[in-house]
């Protein structure tokens, strides 16, 4: 009967309890399958080149129920509440370098840096910012802002009026808004690249692989594109109702609207498309 | 043939549309290309589907009216996780099949006789399809999605709504324009997959 009041006390649900501090610590393997839950807040994530994870943060009164578990090959961890007005939990989280990290939010901010392994983000509100080289990165955000330095070989990030900024890049690239600008700022070159919008402005400076693909599409959001002087490719631009303004080296000037206008900056290169509705569109070299 | 070629004409292989010495130069790159063997099973694979979608459709001018209506009123009765699922499954299914038509459209050369290529009023048929099962899973679910959420789909609805309206009457007015034509389903390629982004977010809340 001595042990019943202790009992008690573990029942009760942590959303009762004043706020939590948390410290927990576990062993999973480099290549674990983490999934990690916190709605409101910020979440941290670290890789780190250890074998187990470990939590720190603090979980407020009334935020939801802590919960870290798991072994070996996968774990799951996070802050759960069944209301959307719950107050935010602050989780700071370091995982193995390798590990496939999951993260779902709504509001909560989402910050990964050193994570090597796959990567997906998903926030409703919170803004997602990832820095690093995971080998697969996937972020998705209602209206977050999507801010990602990267050197993924596989990069989808999409919003529906969030802004979405990638820095170093490379590979295949899917970019896509609703009505949010998006911003391409290359150091490593595109193999696939699709950047597309709505209303949202769509801003592409780097370089596309010879032999590979970059299409730029949106309705009314404006495009300027910036090459290097010596990127090879094949361009076909078309505009219905936007200006065009076109400062690559010897290629064509004047842009007649509706019509594709196609030009190439030398054979064997890329393949690079812009389609707008009504957008302004401008080509210019880097 | 280089595989990029390759990746050109898979759509036309399938359908049996390609002249007899291009098919001859695609099955010999495909003999020696697992890739882009694989690309055309995936791409036969999709055709049932393709073939299921109906001839004809009259998308209705606007569909924000209903889409409106839809979230704005709590519904009696709630879609179970599995239908739900089900339904954002169908609408992924038609969103590549929707995709594929659209290559398949863009790629045909239409003026050949032999055509083999989906009408743009069945590919709009697919996504309009698409748009009203996950508009019916997320009417069900309206009360697991914050007001803020509500709020940024129909606004962002309503940007894409009023692309897909301009696009349509351009096309409309240059029926043969493959450019309006890649601009109005890339609205509904969007709009489709906001629907499917906000389902999720209703199915994990």
């Amino acid at each position: 009967m001595r042990g019943a009041p202790f009992a008690l006390l573990l029942a009760l649900p942590a959303a009762l309890a004043a706020q939590q501090h948390v410290d927990r610590r576990f062993a999973v393997q480099s290549n674990a399958s983490i999934r990690i839950f916190n709605l409101a807040g910020s979440t941290r994530v670290t890789g780190w080149d250890r074998d187990s994870i470990t939590i720190t943060g603090e979980v407020p009164k009334g935020a939801g129920r802590f919960f870290a578990g798991g072994s070996g090959g996968a774990a799951k961890l996070g802050v759960f509440s069944d209301s959307l007005d719950a107050p935010g939990a602050t989780l700071e989280i370091r995982v193995p370098r390798g590990a496939n990290v999951w993260i779902k939010s709504a509001t909560a901010t989402v910050a990964v840096s050193g994570v090597e392994g796959e990567l997906d983000v998903s926030t409703v509100s919170g803004n997602i910012a990832v820095d690093g080289a995971p080998r697969r990165l996937a972020t998705e955000a209602m209206d977050g802002n999507i801010d990602l330095v990267t050197r993924a070989p596989f990069t989808r990030a999409k919003t529906a009026s969030g802004a979405i900024t990638l820095r170093g890049g490379g590979g295949d690239v899917l970019a896509s808004s609703v009505s949010g600008p998006i911003r391409y700022l290359g150091a490593h070159k595109v193999l696939t690249g699709r950047l597309e919008s709505v209303s949202g402005s769509v801003e592409f400076g780097g370089t596309v692989m010879r032999g590979g693909t970059l299409s730029i599409e949106t309705h009314d959001g404006s495009v300027s594109l910036a090459v290097p002087n010596d990127q090879l490719a094949d361009f076909e631009v078309t505009t219905f109702g936007g200006a065009v303004t076109n400062a690559l080296r010897h290629e064509v000037a004047r842009m007649p609207r509706g019509k594709p206008v196609r030009f190439s900056t030398g054979p064997d290169g890329a393949a690079i498309t812009v389609r707008s509705f009504k957008g302004s569109v401008s080509v210019s070299a880097m | 043939m280089n595989c990029d070629e390759m990746r050109e004409l898979v759509d036309r292989h399938v359908a049996g549309t390609l002249a007899p010495d291009r098919r001859e130069a695609a099955d010999r790159h495909l003999a020696g290309c697992a890739e882009c063997r694989a690309d055309l099973d995936a791409a036969r694979a999709l055709a049932p589907t393709l073939a299921g979608l109906p001839r004809t459709i009259e998308p209705p001018d606007d569909l924000w009216p209903d889409i409106r209506s839809r979230l704005s009123v709590r519904p009696a009765r709630q879609l179970s996780r599995g239908r739900i699922a089900a339904l954002a499954l169908a609408a992924a299914v038609v969103l590549m099949a929707g995709s594929s038509a659209v290559t398949l459209w863009l790629t045909h050369d239409h003026s050949q006789e032999m055509t083999a290529a989906p009408s743009p009023t069945v590919i709009e048929a697919g996504y309009v399809d698409a748009s009203a099962q996950l508009l019916r899973a997320l009417a069900a679910e309206r009360d697991k999605l914050s007001p803020a959420t509500v709020a940024t789909l129909q606004r962002n609805l309503a940007v894409i709504d009023a692309a897909i309206a301009e696009s349509r009457a351009a096309l409309a007015a240059d029926p043969g324009n493959h450019d309006l034509a890649a601009l109005l389903w890339a609205g509904y390629r969007q709009k489709v997959a906001l629907l499917q982004q906000v389902t999720r977010i209703a199915e994990r809340t």
